[in-house]
């Protein structure tokens, strides 16, 4: 079976290459040339690992970028600083087992694409596409932008690590305060977009994933309040992950799904790590709200008892803080779930018209839902119409296929 | 590798301090020599003199001109500057960080070429 063995294969790959990345970016110092070094390792592991998989898949990626890296430095072909910056690579060569410190080096590599010397919208493209491995059309999707965007930002912050010198240590406490939510913001995205397309093919288990890395840093970071929401935030989501497509794989809105399929381990798990935030009785933080929000929804067993106006109030309180279109638009959501519908439908059309939201699915999804509840049938099938066009083929688009259709019947 | 550290501020903050807050400033600067030589980071640097001693040159299509000013017309000049040999920019950065015009003015950090 060729094909289970590519799968695997190319899963092994995603699995270990941002790791391996952290690694060698950290021993070469030059982000770019370890880039180049991986992937060439990575291209040699399609072919050897065919045959059969390493024991330790990571610590071979490792091994031969490092002897790629220091070919390449010994026949002249890469630019180093030094030779001096060789020396790091050559040591560890043979030393034992590679893979030891991996874990440290993604995190590492992570906080450096964090550094304030790069742009802020440089920061992200760079942690999604080098470190989590995402490529550019999913980089582009995630964070709304176009994919020659993403690769001018990649270009631009790539020239930068390597040029002005931004080094790979170890941030120290004070760095690691300003860096943590870049960082936190980098896994968020990673999270939703597994999140969002769960059943992508070969892909790695992004959630899982990011909910690994965002463990770490909690563990490094006791006190970081954002990390910890963060965390808390992913084990509601992943808690009713089971219960967000049906047996059909048709996608289940929240309000409708069966809330006995949901981890309950999980979810206490985030309310526990939740309470223990806001016990630090300190003004609450963007992160720390939205998991209060979610919290809100994975408390009650039934959807029935779910409470609209502690949720409508929470995000009072998150616009507050971040008066981003899609905090908005979920406050217009909450307020019209509280029976406040004309002010919902008040607030969601001050948003019309801005160029944020022409093309924005979570507006349109949430502006069909408060014109069938005013009863206007056939302005919210144009907007769910609207919405299932901005979706990829996916469980999502076919849910909102069929609302547009039901929506459509006349009462 | 090797940076500038280039102080930008307003000329009129220099011109405005008391005595005593010259005297701050530069115990500020005097701070810095004496932590970059604790260090053992090789540096020079220099405090340039106001604008109204700056000589433009420029030559275009053959004709020089010589221009009295500095280059740009803008509210904050270079006031002065470090060369630093350091190991990355987050060195640079923390010895920047001990530059007082920090508080009043900025310092940009820009490595040179080839080193």
């Amino acid at each position: 079976m060729p094909d289970d063995r590519n799968i695997l294969l190319e899963r092994s790959l995603r699995a270990v290459y941002g790791r391996a990345l952290g690694v060698v970016a950290r021993l070469s110092g030059d982000l770019d040339a370890a880039e180049d070094a991986v992937q060439y390792a990575a291209e040699q592991a399609v072919k050897a690992w065919k045959a059969e998989l390493p024991d330790s898949p990571a610590a071979w990626l490792i091994r031969v970028a490092r002897n790629h890296l220091i070919d390449r430095a010994r026949r002249g072909q890469l630019h180093m600083r030094s030779m001096a910056q060789l020396q790091p690579l050559v040591e560890e060569t043979g030393s034992h087992d590679a893979t030891s410190g991996t874990e440290d080096g993604l995190l590492q590599l992570i906080l450096v694409c964090a550094h304030p010397a790069l742009a802020l919208e440089a920061q992200l493209v760079l942690i999604l596409r080098v470190v989590l491995g995402f490529d550019v059309s999913a980089a582009a999707r995630a964070l709304l932008l176009s994919e020659d965007a993403v690769k001018k930002r990649l270009v631009r912050a790539k020239t930068m690590i390597r040029d002005a010198g931004i080094p790979f240590s170890q941030p120290t406490i004070q760095e690691y305060d300003t860096r943590m939510p870049m960082a936190c913001d980098a896994l968020y995205l990673m999270f939703n977009e597994g999140y969002s397309r769960p059943t992508a093919d070969s892909s790695i288990n992004l959630c899982a994933e990011a909910m690994r890395l965002t463990r770490q840093l909690a563990s490094l970071e006791r006190d970081n309040r954002d990390v910890r929401s963060l965390l808390a935030l992913m084990l509601f989501g992943a808690g009713r992950l089971s219960a967000r497509y049906d047996a059909n794989g048709a996608f289940v809105p929240l309000d409708r799904q069966d809330r006995n399929l949901w981890d309950q381990g999980l979810i206490r798990e985030g309310l526990a790590i939740l309470d223990s935030v806001f016990q630090r009785r300190l003004p609450p933080t963007s992160l720390q709200l939205q998991a209060a929000i979610s919290a809100c929804h994975c408390r009650e067993r039934e959807v029935a008892q779910t409470d609209w106006a502690e949720i409508a109030a929470l995000y009072e309180r998150l616009e507050r803080l971040d008066p981003s279109p899609v905090v908005r638009i979920n406050r217009a959501a909450a307020l019209a779930r509280q029976g406040q519908v004309e002010e919902a439908a008040a607030r969601l059309d001050a948003l019309a018209g801005q160029s944020a939201v022409r093309n924005y699915l979570p507006y349109y999804t949430a502006r069909g839902f408060i014109l069938e509840l005013q009863g206007r049938v056939h302005e919210a099938r144009t907007a769910y119409s609207k919405a299932a066009t901005l979706i990829e083929e996916s469980p999502e688009r076919r849910f909102l296929e069929d609302k547009a259709l039901i929506a459509s019947v006349p009462e | 590798m090797k940076y500038m550290l280039m102080i930008y501020e307003a000329e009129d903050i220099w011109a405005d301090k008391t005595e005593e807050e010259r005297q701050r400033t530069l115990a500020g600067h005097g701070k810095l020599s004496e932590t970059l030589t604790a260090d053992g980071v090789e540096f020079s640097g220099a405090r340039l003199m106001p604008t109204a001693t700056s000589t433009s040159l420029r030559r275009r299509n053959g004709k020089r001109q010589v221009i009295d000013g500095p280059f740009a017309e803008t509210k904050e000049h270079l006031a002065g500057f470090y060369i630093v040999d350091c190991e990355s920019l987050d060195d640079a950065i923390r010895y920047a960080e001990l530059i007082p015009n920090c508080s009043t003015g900025t310092v940009e950090i820009r490595p040179l070429a080839g080193h």
